[in-house]
């Protein structure tokens, strides 16, 4: 689990700072029993002495986290006991007829269980309610709060704010799509989607080559109603960058959305990058190509790729698009190839029509390597059987 | 006469010594374990499911679980592994040469057919009887012939289709989102090649149609004392070790590895008592012999319970197992302790592992015997006697109070305050017996390491199975 640079220093700041206290409580015990004439009774109290500081403070930690716990339990309860009524409250007051000095007062005196409640509603209401939402919030002073707690140093309370800022539609402090920690800059630009800025889409798709792929997956999942435009208007020029992060970034938001927007000559500018972004892209030109021709192109030119991974990979791709061309090179990969790639031959040729399977049944009969006709075979009979 | 007093002196001296730096060691750990997690928790929670569920882009896993006797929990277990929250994984059970009815639960349930899947790699293992496979594809069983654990996850890894494979015990229960949250580390940073999840104490919790519905104590001392135990082991001495990267444990519970890792390393040693261990070295050694930049991690967050011994006589026996596979894997690896070449792993992981944790009782059993012989004869005066005894149990308190705290201090999963007390109350009186007992198993099983003794079994506890409720 990633942490920021700024935390990994606190940390040895924290664990130098207590070795140190400790260290110099070390010496200060020996020096205390340095006079001890035999060597047993001067180590015993060094040893017995430095158990006994650190077992006091944790066992006055011990005592003290109980006693915390037991208010933590108290406070569930009487939210648990609250909940209801905030519930009421809230639901009258966004539909226009509830008591809104009764609503304010539970805003203040229970804010934690009223903050989550409405939060709930914010999430699961649109329309009229969800207008009057964003209108309470800056009303009863939750916006501004979040917009304080955006400066949190804990990631799970600047992670909430972020997000019920964008909820209400209010500003994203934009620094914050540059800091140093990746979660917050991914919760910072989903944000900044959600509070519907107009150049948010913009925005988000440049800084996505940075992210690692867990930022590129969720990044890629907020921008999934904005796939239009952005495949419009920026894609091609991503996928032609000399900067392979971005060419390899723009690959895996096609193949995240899955969805039919087609590129203007994609597999061919996929087909000039390094093997791995074209393997990456191989499943996405389902989604992304003009044409079957051009996609099978690219993936005929992959299975003839000296290297089992594009081989298998191409394979997988054959049957998903359905290239009969591809049975030729299939066979032969089944007949000489690894493993791996052999097996993916297989069964992309099970998946081929009555051609395929045709070829499948003779390699089982009379074939060198019966055994992975005779796996795909079956897994596509009893897969077609449900 | 004099002479005789001046080695017992010598040995009590370096056995103070000894318990300081222990204890020392493990109080840093400790401390940089509450330090870390703080950095962490205030940092987790980014992990949304719906996005990750969903994505094309989630690499695939295989979860591997080899079954031997499981006939009372694998259908439970089964279905709660298949029901993991997840885009795309497979489940692959070994069948490792099972007498009762575990396959023949496992066909009937799952409806499975005879395939003709085949291996994608040649680890070589004991004969595959058979492989069924469920009608979606989903699940997998390798009937194959007894060979222990190591064999039945290598045959597992031969079947396995995807990049990354999970073994894990298949009688234990994963929380449902163990497997999101336990890929994070492989997304965030493409050099990793093994994560840890935590291993958490089913006993006493309540369990429903295979997931963990209710948090709570274990209910007998003796499994208390073994959650205080596992809080110790993951929370202090794990999260520090994964922060230096020089974790040497992933446990065989529940772990996932990059699959082209495991085969570069040659797969789990056939007849390890400590496959585990002894891969996560060997994994180490070989990327550190290479040059290449890897981690190694340990995450809190992913869940996986399991039943603890309830009783004395299977607690040895894990205990004794665990001492000697510990032990192995050392003597395998040897040439890597005090290596700079190994940088901290070598320095420090190692050194760790061997003298603190593996010879460890050797020291405490020793300090017992003399300071007890030493007060009978009266070499040793009781109030030093005294004093040697109240340094060490407040030690030990103190340490696993703190694991304890750290539980409550990060992820909080006792809801109930007296849950919470109770494992404080189990931390305090496990200084009193139960740690000089588990000493004493640790010693057998140095002693039975140092006889050279070649039993090799599956070191079976009888378990009770999850329904309805684990108690």
């Amino acid at each position: 689990m990633k942490i920021s640079e700024s935390s990994r220093i606190r940390v040895w700041i924290s664990i130098t700072l207590m070795l140190g206290i400790y260290v110099g409580a070390v010496y200060w015990i020996y020096r205390r029993a340095s006079g001890a004439s035999e060597s047993i009774a001067r180590l015993l109290p060094l040893a017995t002495g430095l158990a006994v500081v650190p077992c006091v403070l944790v066992i006055a930690l011990g005592i003290l986290s109980m006693i915390a716990k037991s208010f933590r339990y108290a406070a569930r309860v009487r939210a648990a006991r609250i909940s209801p009524e905030i519930r009421e409250t809230l639901a009258s007051v966004a539909v226009g007829d509830g008591d809104r000095e009764r609503l304010g007062w539970l805003a203040r005196q229970h804010a934690r269980p009223f903050e989550i409640i409405f939060t709930e509603f914010l999430a699961s209401f649109g329309g009229q309610i969800n207008a009057e939402l964003r209108i309470l919030a800056v009303e009863l002073g939750l916006a501004d709060r979040w917009r304080r707690a955006t400066r949190s140093r804990n990631f799970l309370v600047q992670k909430a704010a972020l997000a019920n800022l964008g909820r209400i539609g209010q500003a994203i402090d934009p620094g914050l799509l540059a800091h140093p920690l990746e979660q917050t800059r991914i919760e910072a630009a989903c944000a900044l989607l959600d509070s519907g800025a107009s150049d948010a889409p913009a925005q988000v798709f440049q800084m996505l080559p940075e992210q690692s792929l867990l930022g590129r997956i969720l990044l890629a999942d907020s921008l999934r109603p904005f796939a239009t435009e952005i495949c419009g208007r920026y894609m091609a020029d991503g996928l032609r960058s000399q900067d392979a992060r971005r060419a390899r970034a723009c690959v895996d938001l096609l193949r995240a959305w899955e969805r039919w927007i087609p590129i203007q000559g994609f597999s061919q500018l996929v087909a000039r990058r390094d093997i791995d972004l074209r393997l990456a892209a191989l499943p996405a030109l389902r989604y992304a190509s003009t044409s079957g021709q051009e996609a099978a192109h690219e993936v005929i030119a992959l299975l003839d790729f000296p290297d089992e991974r594009a081989q298998a990979e191409a394979a997988k791709a054959a049957s998903e698009l359905g290239i009969s061309a591809s049975i030729p090179l299939l066979v032969s990969q089944l007949r000489k190839s690894g493993p791996i790639p052999a097996l993916a031959a297989a069964k992309a040729l099970a998946e081929l029509g009555s051609e395929g399977r045709q070829l499948l049944e003779n390699e089982i009969y009379s074939g060198a390597r019966p055994q992975y006709a005779l796996q795909a075979l079956e897994q596509s009979l009893v897969a077609e059987r449900g | 006469m004099t002479t005789f007093y001046h080695v017992i002196n010598v040995i009590l001296d370096v056995i103070i010594v000894y318990a300081f730096v222990s204890n020392f060691n493990y109080f840093v750990l400790m401390s940089l374990g509450y330090f870390v997690l703080r950095a962490q928790r205030s940092t987790e929670g980014s992990v949304e499911r719906d996005p990750l569920f969903k994505s094309r882009l989630m690499p695939p896993i295989s979860i591997i679980a080899p079954a031997h006797n499981e006939e009372l929990s694998i259908v439970q277990s089964t279905r709660s592994m298949l029901q993991l929250e997840y885009p795309e994984h497979e489940v692959i059970i070994v069948n490792d040469g099972s007498t009762d009815r575990t396959l023949q639960l496992l066909t009937d349930e799952f409806h499975l057919y005879k395939s003709s899947r085949q291996p994608l790699h040649n680890f070589v293992t004991g004969k595959v009887n058979a492989v069924y496979e469920s009608q979606n594809l989903k699940l997998l069983v390798i009937d194959k012939e007894g060979g222990g654990k190591s064999d039945s996850l290598n045959a597992a890894i031969n079947y396995a289709t995807t990049p990354l494979v999970a073994p894990v015990d298949s009688d234990s229960l994963l929380e449902g989102n163990s497997l999101l949250l336990v890929v994070k580390p492989f997304l965030e940073d493409e050099t990793t090649v093994a994560v840890g999840g935590i291993i958490r104490v089913v006993n006493g919790c309540t369990v429903e149609y295979g997931a963990v519905t209710k948090v709570a104590a274990p209910p007998s001392l003796l499994t208390k004392f073994q959650a205080v135990e596992y809080l110790r082991a993951f929370l202090g001495g794990r999260v520090a070790l994964s922060y230096m990267n020089s974790l040497l444990l992933i446990s065989g519970a529940f772990g996932l590895f990059r699959r082209d890792s495991v085969i570069e390393a040659g797969g789990f040693q056939a007849g390890s008592l400590a496959e585990d261990l002894e891969l996560v070295i060997r994994l180490h050694r070989i990327n550190r012999e290479k040059k290449r930049d890897y981690k190694i991690v340990f995450v809190p967050t992913p869940v996986c319970w399991t039943e603890v011994p309830d009783s004395r006589k299977n607690l040895s026996v894990q205990r004794i197992r665990w001492q000697r596979g510990g032990l192995e894997s050392m003597w395998k690896h040897r040439a890597m302790l005090f290596n700079p070449k190994f940088g901290v792993v070598g320095c420090f992981g190692m050194p760790y592992l061997l003298l603190l944790e593996l010879l460890g009782p050797c020291v405490e059993v020793t300090g017992y015997v003399i300071t007890i012989a030493g007060l009978l004869i009266g070499f040793i005066s009781a109030t030093t006697a005294l004093l040697f005894f109240i340094g060490s149990v407040l030690f030990g308190t103190m340490i696993s109070i703190s694991a304890v705290l750290l539980e409550e201090f990060t992820t909080r999963r006792y809801a109930h305050p007296l849950d919470l007390a109770s494992l404080i109350g189990a931390a305090f009186i496990e200084n009193f017996g139960y740690r000089q007992l588990n000493a004493l198993w640790r010693f057998r099983g140095i002693l039975e390491v140092a006889r050279a003794k070649k039993k090799r079994a599956w070191g079976r506890m009888k378990r009770r199975g999850f329904t309805p409720q684990t108690t």
